[in-house]
């Protein structure tokens, strides 16, 4: 088995972008596999398996649109990124309002009974965030998984910045109990 | 909350103030043309000196996250030459901008960004990301840990002690690298030498590519790996003895060869059109670059040149390769003389 | 469980407190196992979700994604490099995300053949780069054929021909010595394609030599793109 046959040729991400910005739609899907791990990992974390493929999906062809708009001032990872994040606070918006005329008691979908544990520690961590409180959850993953600063979520969640501590902070204290199982 | 500081100096004199930082600031510096010289104090505080004309204005603006430094010239254009001494928090990030800055950092501790067009970069510490550009002009990286980044153009550089993920990139010089613990290494020049000093990691990759130039990488004995070795002009030696699949004919065996070793885990792709691809045991002497064919490099009088240190470090390594060592084929095309180093 | 210091403990892990606070907590902890444990149990979260692993989706997207942004039958959008967009090349790039790893992070992807096929067909059609007339049956080319596509095709023409373009309107803010270095240089680039080039004249099954080609092409456009944005921070 040789490695350099089975290895694309790297190219540089600012080669790529300039290249689908001019609708090459090559350079365009080394992007996307370049970057599909991170996003569809964020919109899995941040909405539901069900929905990350969709999501993911439409974050992608928003950036081939809006291509032509990224003008370089950040590093196009950070502003794929920021894209991401956008389209899933929106989609969350949109769904946390359906979830509430569709579901008379919304309380019931926080109290669903927790699965059994899984012998995968990273699969049980994960399972656990994503029985977070829904504004826990948003802060923890954008804070400790993300990287972002308090106030990038207090900007991208319109919310104050103190908000942004205390969410992460119970969710920190909630995520302890599953440290270990 | 934005406090915003303006200090201007206008008499012939040194500037020297120091500004409180909150911790997590970033230090940002644009320097025309000078030396900016960093280094690193026990205090969550940066002191910046400089002296100038009364010709120019030193800016030092604050505002939460970012330190700002900027010389102005008071009668328009950008300021002469300026030198900077600025020493901040361990914690600092730094980031630099220049055209004609000689840039060196002593001991710092959090990201790194320097971007200077004719100018030596010089970095010692730096940690989580770290990127250096420069056109024209030496680079070097020492003690370094995350994912580091470098790029030049006319030069090489040397990186000594590196714990990450690496990616250097130049097109005519050559990247020497030593005591490098990595799992994601990225290293590719036109015209010149890669040679590399570190372990081979399980699932790691290693990408070492060349056009006119040779290539040394040291193999463990128990290591896990799948070599793939590539050249055209060139030839592929070792210090020890390679099995390659059997059926390849001698005459391919010496120009392209993979080679399984252990699980054959990590990946480790070594490409050389027109040099040598050198094999060695850890601790083995690294091979002598080929002298020959890279007269041009001696041209460079008025820097160290890191080939030629390279060079005398790796002299004398020829009789370590138990096989004949095959005289490389002249380029069909020697390369062009390089531009004299301006300064 | 005190709570009026552990609903601290956060904002002390994060760096968040004023000095005196963070002189408070640290005097408490010091004294009290019980927030210490707390502290130890958040660092642990912290460090867990930092290491959370990114994992690709399941079923591949891609194919969905393609056929939502190509307008069949439509020629490509045809949009020229404004100034700006040469310039960003110059930023320093300091993601803070896959950086460095995103390059060999997709190398065992697999890749969609069939786009592979289609537009390696159009760059045959369209450059002057003729791909090797023998192949060897295997697979494993496919990842070749694509990036030899995209750096052998009359977009990469086109691309060159814009920052040559960008670079010669730019070149009086560059002064003699820069100029001359970058047109070094390039020339290093150039030579080393024509030597690529020959080679695969000579041996055009040699995936090798088609790869090695692309790399050069790839640095030739990157410096290209440098020095045209060195011509903007130059203002
Ligand atoms: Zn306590």
């Amino acid at each position: 088995m040789a490695l350099s046959a089975d290895t694309p040729i790297q190219t540089g991400i600012e080669t790529d972008v300039a290249l689908a910005a001019r609708g090459d739609a090559s350079a365009f899907e080394r992007l996307y596999r370049t970057h599909v791990a991170r996003i569809h990992s964020l919109t899995r974390r941040m909405l539901s398996s069900d929905e990350a493929d969709e999501v993911t999906q439409d974050i992608f062809v928003r950036t081939w649109q809006k291509l032509s708009q990224f003008r370089g001032d950040s590093a196009f990872t950070t502003w794929l990124h920021r894209l991401a994040v956008n389209v899933v606070i929106e989609r969350r918006r949109t769904f946390a309002i359906q979830r509430e005329r569709m579901a008379p008691d919304p309380a019931v979908l926080d109290s669903l009974p927790v699965a059994p544990p899984r012998a995968d520690l990273t699969v049980d961590f994960e399972h656990a965030i994503g029985q977070l409180p829904p504004g826990a959850r948003e802060v923890f993953l954008l804070h400790d998984v993300e990287g972002y600063k308090h106030r990038e979520i207090a900007v991208m969640l319109g919310v104050a910045t103190g908000t942004s501590k205390r969410q992460l902070h119970r969710a920190r204290m909630l995520m302890r109990k599953h440290l270990n199982g | 909350m934005l406090a915003e500081l303006v200090f201007s100096m206008t008499a012939m004199t040194t500037t020297d103030q120091t500004v409180q930082v909150a911790k997590g600031s970033k230090l940002d510096v644009n320097n025309f043309a000078g030396d900016v010289n960093v280094k690193v104090w026990d205090r969550d505080s940066v002191r910046v000196e400089v002296t100038h004309s009364d010709r120019e204005a030193i800016d030092i603006k604050q505002d939460e996250q970012i330190l700002r430094i900027r010389g102005r010239s008071l009668r328009g254009g950008p300021p002469r030459s300026l030198d900077y001494t600025i020493t901040v928090p361990g914690w600092m990030a730094i980031n630099v901008n220049g055209t004609y800055a000689d840039v060196t950092l002593e001991g710092v501790g959090g990201d790194v960004a320097i971007e200077t067009t004719r100018g030596d970069i010089k970095v010692r510490g730096g940690s989580g990301f770290i990127s250096l550009k420069s056109v024209q002009g030496d680079i070097s990286l020492e003690k370094a840990k995350g994912r580091v980044e470098v790029r030049a153009v006319n030069e090489g550089m040397h990186l000594v002690d590196i714990n990450g993920d690496l990616s250097a990139e130049t097109t005519n010089g050559s990247i020497i690298l030593d005591r490098i613990d990595s799992g994601n290494v990225d290293l590719y020049t036109v015209n010149g030498n890669i040679s590399y000093d570190g372990p081979i990691k399980d699932r790691g990759v290693y990408r070492l590519t060349t056009h006119n130039g040779m290539i040394a990488m040291p193999v463990a004995e128990r290591v896990n790996a799948t070599l793939t070795l590539r050249t055209y002009n060139g030839s592929i030696r070792s210090s020890f003895q390679l099995t390659p699949p059997s059926g390849d004919d001698a005459q391919k065996r010496n120009k392209r060869m993979t080679v399984t070793l252990g699980n054959g885990s990590a990946h480790v792709e070594l490409e050389s059109f027109g040099g040598a691809i050198s094999l060695r045991r850890p601790g083995e002497p690294r091979p002598e670059t080929e002298q020959r064919r890279r007269p041009r490099e001696r041209v460079k009088v008025d820097m160290p040149d890191i080939d030629q240190i390279v060079e005398d470090a790796l002299a004398g390594a020829f009789e370590y390769a138990p096989h004949p060592v095959p005289v490389p084929v002249p380029l069909p095309m020697p390369m062009p003389m390089p531009v004299p180093r301006p300064r | 469980m005190h709570e009026e210091w552990t609903d601290k403990l956060s904002d002390y892990l994060d760096d968040e407190l004023s000095p005196r606070e963070r002189q408070a907590v640290e005097s408490h902890l010091r004294g009290c196992a019980e927030c210490a444990a707390v502290l130890d149990d958040l660092t642990r979260v912290v460090e867990r979700a930092q290491r959370l692993d990114r994992r690709p989706p399941r079923a591949d997207l891609w194919d969905g994604i393609a056929a939502r942004i190509e307008t069949r039958g439509a020629a490509p959008r045809r949009v020229s490099f404004t100034l700006p967009q040469l310039a960003a090349a110059a930023v320093v790039l300091i993601a803070a995300s896959a950086g460095i790893a995103w390059q060999f992070a997709d190398r065992a992807a697999s890749r969609s053949a069939d786009i592979a096929r289609s537009t390696e067909a159009q760059s045959r059609a369209s450059s002057g780069y003729e791909a090797p007339a023998e192949r060897e049956p295997s697979a494993e080319r496919s990842n070749i054929d694509i990036a030899h596509v995209s750096f052998a095709d009359a977009q990469y023409d086109a691309a060159v021909s814009d920052f040559e373009k960008a670079l010669q309107n730019g070149r009086r803010r560059l002064d003699k010595t820069t100029i001359a270095i970058v047109e070094h240089n390039l020339q290093i680039i150039d030579q080393a394609i024509e030597q690529a080039r020959q080679a695969l004249e000579t041996d055009p099954a040699n995936d090798y030599l088609s790869g090695h080609l692309v790399d050069a092409r790839r640095r030739k456009l990157d410096l290209l793109r440098r020095a045209a944005a060195l011509t903007i921070e130059s203002d």
